[in-house]
C-alpha cells in the first residue's frame, strides 16, 4: 500500500465547527479500484469527513490529495470537475426535473457549449446534448431505470431515488465515487440490487467510499473498512478484522461492565 | 428481476395517484402552450398565436389598443426576462425594473444630453445608434445584474428580496437626484422615434411591429437558452443548490449568469421604451413596476416560457379594460383593488399559476417526430451494442 497507488488521501485532517471537533486529526486514504467503507456510530463524523474532501466545506488543517493534487478548500464544483462524485445522505435529486434531465445534469462540467453557441444551435452545441442525451440514457439503463427517463425525479419510489442519484453521481464521469448510505430505506431485494451495482462501477474502474450502516453491505462489498467515533480513526483493516476489533465493538455497544 | 419489476410499478402507480388534481385536469391548450403535449400541436398553436399577432393591427384599427399592446409586448420582455431569474433559477429579485431604467436612461443621455446638448448634433442623423443602443443598453444593464449579482450571492429568499429591493431603489434616486445627468424629476424628453434607413416608427401601427420583431426575438433567444445545459443548470440551482454545486455546476458563476441574461432583456426594453415613448422620467421606473413585473411571471406561471407571456397580455390588457367602466372612471382606486383581488383570487386558487407549474423540456429537442424517432432508434443501437 504505498501512497503512490492512492487516489485520495488526506493527512491529519480536522474539521472544528466551533468549539465541536467533527474530524479529528484523520489519515484516510483509498486505493484505484478499491472499495472502501466508512463506519461508525452517528455523529461520529463520517460524513463531515466527506463533506471536506468533495469540499463543501474546507477543512480547519490537513491536506487533501486527489491524484497527488492538493484539493482541500476547493468548491464542489471543481472537485466534481477533477473526478470526484458524491450522492448525498438525504437524498438531493432536482426534484422538478425529470430523471433524463437529472442525469442530464450530472454531464455538464464535461461539457462546454456557452451562451452564444445554446443561442445559435451552432453544431457543436446540438452534437454535444445528443451525446449528454445519449449517454445519460445509458446511465438510466445501467442503474435499472430504463424507460423512466420523463418521469420527475420526485415521483420516483424511493429505491429509484437513491439508484437515479447514482446515475447523476456517474454521469460526472468520476473516478472517486462517494456514495452516503447509499442502502437507507431499501428493502433487502433493493440491498442485494445495489450491493451487485456498486460491484459493477468498481469493476469499471472506479474507486468507491461508501458510509454506510447496513452491516450486511459493508461487511459483503467492502475491501477494507474504516472506522470513526467522536471524529477520531479507530479502526481500519478487512471486514473480519473489524469487526473483531474490541474498539469498534465498545463504539458501537459501550464498554462492557 | 421480475418481482422488482413489480414493485416499481406498484410505486408508479402510487406515486401518480398522489399527483395534485390540478395538474391532472390541466386544459390541454394550456398543457400544449406550457410546452407539453404533441409536437406538432404545440407548433400549431405556437403557428396561430404568432399569425393572430402578426394580423391583430389589420382587425384592430384603433391606436389606442394598438399603443396598448405595444406596452403589453413591452410587458411580455420584461416578464420573460425576470422570469428567467425568479422561475427558472429560483432568485427573488423584486428590484428587476432597475435594469429597465438602466435602458431607459442610457439611450436617452446619450442621444440628448451627449449628443444634443453638449455636441450640439442633429440627432436625425445618428438614426442608426437606436439600433445599437439596444445591444448596448442591454449588454449595460447585463453589467448591472452582475454588479448586483455580486454581493447577492450568497443569499436567499427574503434577504435577496429586501437586497434587490434596495437595488431598484438605488438606481431610481439616483435617476432622480443627479440632475445635471439624468435631469432629475423632469426627466429626459425629445428622445427621437425610431427610424431604419429613412423609415420613420411614427405610428402606433409600424411600432407594434417594431415591438413585436422585439418580443418575438428575445422570446426566441430565452427559450433557446433554457433549453440547453445553460438552463438546465440554472433549474438545478433552484431546485437544489448544494446538489448543482456539487455535480459540478459552479452555482456563483450560473446565477450571475441568470442575473445578467435576465436584466439583459430588460435593458433592451428600456431602450425601446425611451424611443418609443419619446420621453423618461423616474416615475416610470417605480418599485411598484418591479411588483407589477414580478405579478406578471407569478400570474401566468413561474418556470415556463408561455406562462409570463400569457401573464402580461391578460394583466395589463384587464387594467387597461377597466378604464372604460364610467365607474372606475369616477373612482380610479377602484382599479387597483381590483387587480390586487385578482392575485388573491389566484394565490388561493391556483397558486401555481394560470399555466401551472407546467414545465419546459430543460434539452435541445429534435425539431420534428421523425428526427425524434430516428435519434431513439441511434440511442438504443448504441446501448444495445
Amino acid at each position: 500500500m504505498s501512497a503512490t497507488s492512492s487516489i485520495v488521501e488526506t493527512k491529519d485532517v480536522t474539521k472544528a465547527f466551533g468549539g465541536l471537533v467533527a474530524v479529528n486529526h484523520v489519515d484516510f486514504h483509498a486505493e484505484i479500484g478499491e472499495i472502501v467503507g466508512l463506519i461508525g456510530p452517528n455523529g461520529a463524523g463520517k460524513t463531515t469527513l466527506f463533506n471536506a474532501i468533495t469540499g463543501v466545506y474546507p477543512p480547519t488543517s490537513g491536506t487533501i490529495a486527489f491524484k497527488g493534487r492538493e484539493i482541500a478548500g476547493m468548491l464542489p464544483s471543481k472537485v466534481t470537475s477533477l473526478g470526484i462524485a458524491r450522492t448525498f445522505q438525504n437524498i438531493r435529486l432536482f426534484n422538478e426535473m425529470t430523471a433524463l434531465e437529472n442525469v442530464m445534469v450530472g454531464q455538464h462540467c464535461r461539457t462546454h457549449s456557452n451562451i452564444l453557441k445554446v443561442i445559435l444551435r451552432t453544431r457543436g452545441a446540438v452534437r454535444e446534448e445528443r451525446n449528454v442525451r445519449d449517454k445519460s440514457l445509458g446511465l438510466l439503463e445501467y442503474v435499472g431505470l430504463e424507460g423512466r427517463d420523463a418521469e420527475l425525479a420526485k415521483n420516483l419510489p424511493y429505491g429509484s431515488q437513491r439508484r437515479l442519484e447514482i446515475a447523476r453521481a456517474l454521469a460526472t464521469e468520476p473516478e472517486l465515487l462517494f456514495l452516503d448510505e447509499p442502502a437507507a430505506g431499501m428493502n433487502p431485494q433493493e440491498t442485494d440490487e445495489l450491493m451487485q451495482l456498486i460491484r459493477r462501477i468498481r469493476d469499471e474502474g472506479m474507486t468507491i467510499i461508501l458510509i454506510e450502516h447496513d452491516m450486511r453491505v459493508v461487511m459483503g462489498i467492502c475491501d477494507r473498512i474504516v472506522v470513526l467515533d467522536h471524529g477520531e480513526k479507530i479502526a481500519e483493516g478487512s471486514p473480519e478484522a473489524v469487526r473483531s476489533n474490541p474498539k469498534v465493538i465498545e463504539a458501537y455497544l459501550g464498554k462492557s461492565a | 428481476m421480475r418481482v422488482r419489476k413489480n414493485i416499481d410499478d406498484e410505486n408508479l402507480q402510487n406515486a401518480n395517484e398522489t399527483l395534485p388534481p390540478l395538474r391532472v385536469k390541466l386544459n390541454p391548450i394550456a398543457a400544449v402552450m406550457a410546452g407539453s403535449g404533441p409536437a406538432w400541436m404545440q407548433q400549431a398553436l405556437m403557428g396561430g398565436l404568432l399569425l393572430i399577432a402578426v394580423a391583430l393591427p389589420f382587425v384592430i384599427q384603433s391606436d389606442r389598443w394598438l399603443t396598448l399592446l405595444t406596452i403589453v409586448l413591452i410587458y411580455v420582455v420584461l416578464a420573460s426576462g425576470l422570469n428567467i431569474v425568479v422561475g427558472f433559477t429560483g432568485l427573488l429579485d423584486l428590484g428587476y425594473v432597475a435594469f429597465y431604467a438602466i435602458g431607459g436612461y442610457y439611450t436617452a443621455i446619450i442621444f440628448i444630453q451627449v449628443l444634443k446638448k453638449k455636441f450640439g448634433l442633429d440627432i436625425d442623423q445618428y438614426w442608426w445608434l437606436m439600433w445599437v443602443n439596444l445591444l448596448v443598453g442591454g449588454l449595460l444593464a447585463a453589467a448591472a445584474g452582475v454588479i448586483l449579482g455580486y454581493p447577492t450571492l450568497r443569499l436567499r429568499g427574503d434577504y435577496l428580496a429586501i437586497m434587490t429591493l434596495g437595488f431598484g431603489e438605488i438606481v431610481r434616486i439616483v435617476a432622480n437626484n443627479w440632475v445635471g445627468l439624468t435631469r432629475g424629476p423632469s426627466g429626459i424628453s425629445a428622445i427621437p422615434k425610431p427610424v431604419l434607413f429613412g423609415f420613420h416608427f411614427r405610428t402606433p401601427f409600424s411600432l407594434y411591429y417594431l415591438g413585436l420583431g422585439l418580443a418575438l426575438l428575445s422570446l426566441f433567444v430565452i427559450s433557446r437558452i433554457v433549453r440547453s445545459r445553460i438552463g438546465r443548470a440554472w433549474t438545478a440551482i433552484r431546485e437544489n443548490e448544494v446538489a448543482a454545486e456539487a455535480m459540478g455546476i459552479h452555482t456563483s458563476r450560473y446565477k450571475l449568469l441568470s442575473y445578467a441574461t435576465g436584466a439583459f432583456f430588460a435593458g433592451v426594453m428600456g431602450v425601446f421604451f425611451g424611443h418609443y415613448l419619446n420621453f423618461i422620467s423616474p416615475s416610470n421606473f417605480k418599485l411598484m413596476e418591479s411588483f407589477v413585473i414580478l405579478s406578471l411571471v407569478v400570474l401566468g406561471g413561474m418556470g415556463n416560457i408561455a406562462g409570463p407571456v400569457l401573464g402580461a397580455v391578460i394583466w395589463i390588457s384587464l387594467q387597461e379594460w377597466l378604464k372604460d367602466f364610467s365607474f372606475v372612471q369616477n373612482h380610479p382606486e377602484v382599479r387597483g383593488i381590483a387587480m390586487g383581488l385578482v392575485l388573491v383570487l389566484l394565490m388561493v386558487f391556483r397558486p401555481q399559476g394560470l399555466l401551472g407549474s407546467r414545465r419546459v423540456a430543460l434539452e435541445m429537442r429534435p425539431q420534428t417526430a421523425k428526427e425524434s424517432q430516428q435519434e431513439r432508434e441511434q440511442v438504443s443501437d448504441v446501448r444495445h451494442e
